[in-house]
């Protein structure tokens, strides 16, 4: 039983993981809570659900356009909003206020198009469980697991040995010296913003197979936010170790206590992280926590 | 090979360059002096195009210099900023990297590497060290070794001296002029008047946002009025 649900902790841990790792990554270059970023994941659900039921085209293909489509989306915000905030050089309040306001849009604009009914995606995987020994594993669980931890393990691949990935955490280190010394400042972060979309496409249409696809599915990224400052903000590493803590926390909550008590342990964990160790688990230094 | 006519910068209303004329020959040691205010910071941001001046133009090696930070380091022309503001959380080697991000010609990048660790072999020895772990003259020597490893045509310091024991500025100014044998010109930036007087071909003296004295290093030091504001005696 213990092991059952560790496993499955692990696998909805490693959805949020794949959210607070974007979320992070914006957090650390841009030093801003992205409200938005969750509906980025349900945006690329959903275009993931209409390529199946309006295009008729194969669950892999949608897959495919729903992770672009997200990534796309992801973009579109840095160039409409953050981008001219950022070269208004307004204060990063704006910024966060700018992300909620894309955040409420989205969610509303997604109610009025596809209408707040659950949506389902048609049954590609077997609903059945595999057997390992006496442990009986989800199928959908397996492959999430395995899809999330091939994605993060690239991820950090990408963050600690590539030139990009230098050049990022160059720009989260000190932007304006980043700036001075040739990087192309403005390139990098636009291509974070699309790989943050791309990873939060990923997660919305795992999430949309284990569970459902409607308006208010983004909301998930408040999830993501406990995940990133229980592991500290900013951190990549840091967000992967959060995540998979809150997946499996959440899930033995729900097991052994009631799963109604789910939420409210997540919220009284980032409670207590803030007041205790606001550095999170993996501190970075932190002067504000927005 | 850097020229500037007329130039004209403000923060806001409060205008920090008032017309400045300066340029920088090729194989130059030029040295630009002033105190607090006077407005050198503001002059090399605007040569390095993270500030935009209001009037004026400057020009690098017979072109108009280019508007973006990344196009200005490509052009050859790289700025080791105040306070060294070196890359905290990443290693001295990986600092390094980032200072030839724009670079493609591998070998001489490694060559490059090499005569960075001879100038500066206390960096070799920390290399996979975190930059803020680094001493405060270590940290000058890496944001000087950074500018480097640009293979820059023009090297532009912003007070490399800056809260420095007095030996490590004889250190770092050394490794100055060996840059500029090299080939590269020097454009320092300097409220170490003397200092900065004992290593440079020509000096400018800036104040409130004014060329106030121009000439060649003897001119200047000769110049009494000068030396009773700037060198104390």
């Amino acid at each position: 039983m213990f092991f059952q649900q560790l496993i499955t902790g692990l696998s909805i841990g490693g959805v949020y993981a794949l959210i607070a790792t974007g979320y992070s990554l914006v957090y650390s270059l841009l030093d801003f809570s992205n409200w938005a970023h969750g509906e980025v994941a349900m945006l690329g659900a959903y275009v993931a659900f209409m390529a199946i039921s309006a295009l008729n085209l194969p669950f892999l293909a949608a897959v495919v356009l729903g992770i672009a489509g997200a990534a796309l989306i992801s973009l579109f915000n840095e160039r409409l909003a953050y981008r001219r905030i950022r070269h208004n050089k307004s204060p990063n309040m704006f910024l966060m206020i700018a992300a909620m306001g894309l955040s409420t849009t989205y969610q509303n604009a997604a109610t009025l198009v596809f209408g707040a009914k659950f949506k389902q995606y048609p049954n590609v995987l077997p609903i059945s469980s595999v057997s390992i020994g006496n442990l009986r594993i989800g199928v959908l669980d397996l492959v999430s697991l395995i899809i999330t931890a091939v994605v993060l393990v690239v991820l950090i691949i990408v963050i600690n040995k590539t030139k990009f990935g230098l050049n990022v955490r160059a720009i989260a280190c000190n932007s304006q010296t980043a700036d001075l010394l040739g990087i192309k400042v403005d390139k990098c972060i636009a291509t974070v913003f699309l790989l943050a979309g791309a990873l939060a496409g990923c997660a919305g249409i795992l999430l949309g197979m284990k569970y459902n696809v409607y308006p208010t599915m983004g909301n998930v990224g408040v999830k993501a936010f406990i995940a990133s400052v229980l592991g500290g903000l900013g951190s990549v590493p840091g967000a992967i170790v959060g995540a998979l803590l809150l997946g499996v926390i959440e899930t033995l909550a729900s097991g052994y206590l009631s799963s109604g008590l789910r939420d409210l342990i997540s919220f009284t964990l980032l409670i207590v992280i803030l007041l205790v160790r606001p550095a999170g688990l993996m501190g970075v230094d932190v002067q504000e926590k927005a | 090979m850097l020229k500037i006519e007329g130039l004209k910068a403000a923060y806001g209303g409060i205008k920090a360059l008032k017309k400045v004329d300066m340029n920088v020959n090729e194989g130059e040691i030029v040295a630009v002096l002033g105190a607090n205010g006077a407005g050198k910071s503001t002059l090399l941001k605007c040569i390095s195009s993270v500030m935009k001046p209001a009037e004026g133009t400057i020009t690098f090696l017979d072109k108009p210099l280019p508007t973006k930070p990344f196009e200005v380091v490509g052009a050859g022309l790289v700025h080791v900023p105040e306070g060294r503001q070196i890359f905290a959380k990443l290693t001295v080697t990986e600092n390094l990297r980032v200072g030839h991000v724009l670079r493609t010609d591998t070998a001489e990048i490694k060559k490059d590497y090499e005569r960075v660790f001879e100038y500066f072999p206390r960096l070799k020895e920390r290399e996979n060290q975190y930059g803020g772990l680094l001493s405060g003259g270590e940290q000058q020597m890496l944001a000087v070794a950074r500018g480097i490893m640009a293979r820059p045509k023009l090297m532009m310091l912003d007070e490399p001296s800056l809260g420095l024991a007095p030996i490590i500025v004889d250190q770092i100014f050394e490794i100055i002029q060996e840059i500029n044998r090299y080939g590269t010109s020097i454009m320092l930036v300097e409220q170490n008047a003397m200092k900065a007087l004992s290593v440079c071909d020509r000096a400018y003296i800036l104040n409130v946002g004014e060329v106030e004295l121009s000439g060649t290093r003897e001119e200047v030091l000769a110049n009494e009025s000068l030396s009773k504001a700037y060198l104390g005696d």
